[in-house]
């Protein structure tokens, strides 16, 4: 079971800063445009080491039996 | 010879400037003001952006058609707005919203209209009604107005002190001359300290309220990240750092 973390600083300012953890490949970007839509007018986009790991992802396989 | 001793007594008026709070100070914090009001309901309008908003200039009339957004109140005072929910013919459910920053504004003669930048709907007689009747408004204080305008329209506080001035002449009949032997001069009278204090009380409650509004902004801003989180299945913490709050959102899958 992997957590997935995300922290988010916001200041007095109106600034947000948010930094996620457990998350890989573009999932932190959707995750963060989910939470933070429309909240932010100009965004900056500081990539970590887990965003070029690649998600595995799997898909369901269909198999039919031998008769 | 003959002569006569006339004495004069007159007042001297003269204009003073009060420094302490002027018109670029005022103009500024309307601005400050202005634009926290429009960020705060800009990002509320994020959140209740499917409900139908009328505006009065005033306050705002928040129709929610089908009862969804359940946090409307609780998120809409963490950014500092009065929120009265209101029992109508309107389906659904719906609330009159106002803030405190617009008393402020209207103390400062300020023409800003609150709401114009979020609804979205015609207001209707029957609205305008309900807003009338459940919106919280604050008093505005005359004296204050006043002084506002006085700066507003002279740049600074404008006023007049005065004393009073005795001149005593010594005139001669023969040659028609007059001579001045002696002037006293009274104490200036005048209100300056008083306005002086009051301006600086001004200056002082507009600043914080710049504050507070600036603290509005992150407390509602962190209460709708919050509320958008629980709705993906995150669990929150909120914690308050300084002048900052930090959500830690953690979901296990």
């Amino acid at each position: 079971m992997a957590d997935k973390k995300i922290v988010i600083d916001i200041n007095d300012k109106g600034e947000i800063k948010a930094e996620t953890f457990g998350l890989q490949g573009t999932e932190c970007l959707i995750e963060l445009d989910k939470l933070l839509k429309d909240l932010a007018l100009e965004t900056t986009t500081m990539k970590k080491e887990e965003f070029f790991k690649e998600g595995i992802t799997t898909t369901n396989t269909v198999k039919a039996k031998n008769v | 010879m003959s002569c006569e001793r006339r004495i004069h007594t007159f007042q001297e008026v003269e204009e003073v400037r009060i420094e302490c709070c002027d018109k670029k100070e005022i103009e500024s914090l309307e601005k400050s003001i202005i634009s926290a009001i429009e960020q705060k309901l800009e990002k509320l309008n994020i959140f209740i952006k499917h409900c139908n908003v009328y505006s009065d200039g005033k306050s705002i009339f928040v129709h929610d058609r089908y009862s969804v957004y359940l946090d409307l109140q609780q998120v809409a005072e963490s950014f500092g707005f009065h929120v009265t929910e209101v029992q109508c013919s309107f389906k659904g459910k719906n609330y009159v919203i106002t803030d405190d920053l617009c008393t402020v504004l209207k103390q400062f003669d300020s023409a800003f209209k609150f709401g114009k930048n979020v609804e979205n709907q015609t207001l209707t007689d029957g609205v305008k009604e309900l807003l009338s009747q459940h919106a919280s408004l604050g008093t505005i204080h005359q004296d204050i107005l006043e002084m506002v305008r006085n700066i507003k329209e002279h740049g600074q506080y404008v006023t007049t002190r005065s004393r009073q001035i005795s001149e005593v002449y010594e005139e001669e009949y023969e040659t028609l001359s007059s001579r001045l032997i002696e002037r006293s001069q009274g104490a200036w009278d005048s209100d300056i300290d008083t306005i002086r204090e009051k301006l600086m009380q001004v200056s002082r409650e507009a600043q914080n309220t710049v504050n507070k509004a600036n603290d509005q902004l992150r407390d509602g801003t962190a209460k709708l990240i919050y509320t958008r989180a629980r709705q993906l299945g995150y669990a929150v913490q909120e914690m308050k750092k300084g002048m900052q709050t930090q959500l830690v959102l953690v979901r296990c899958e």
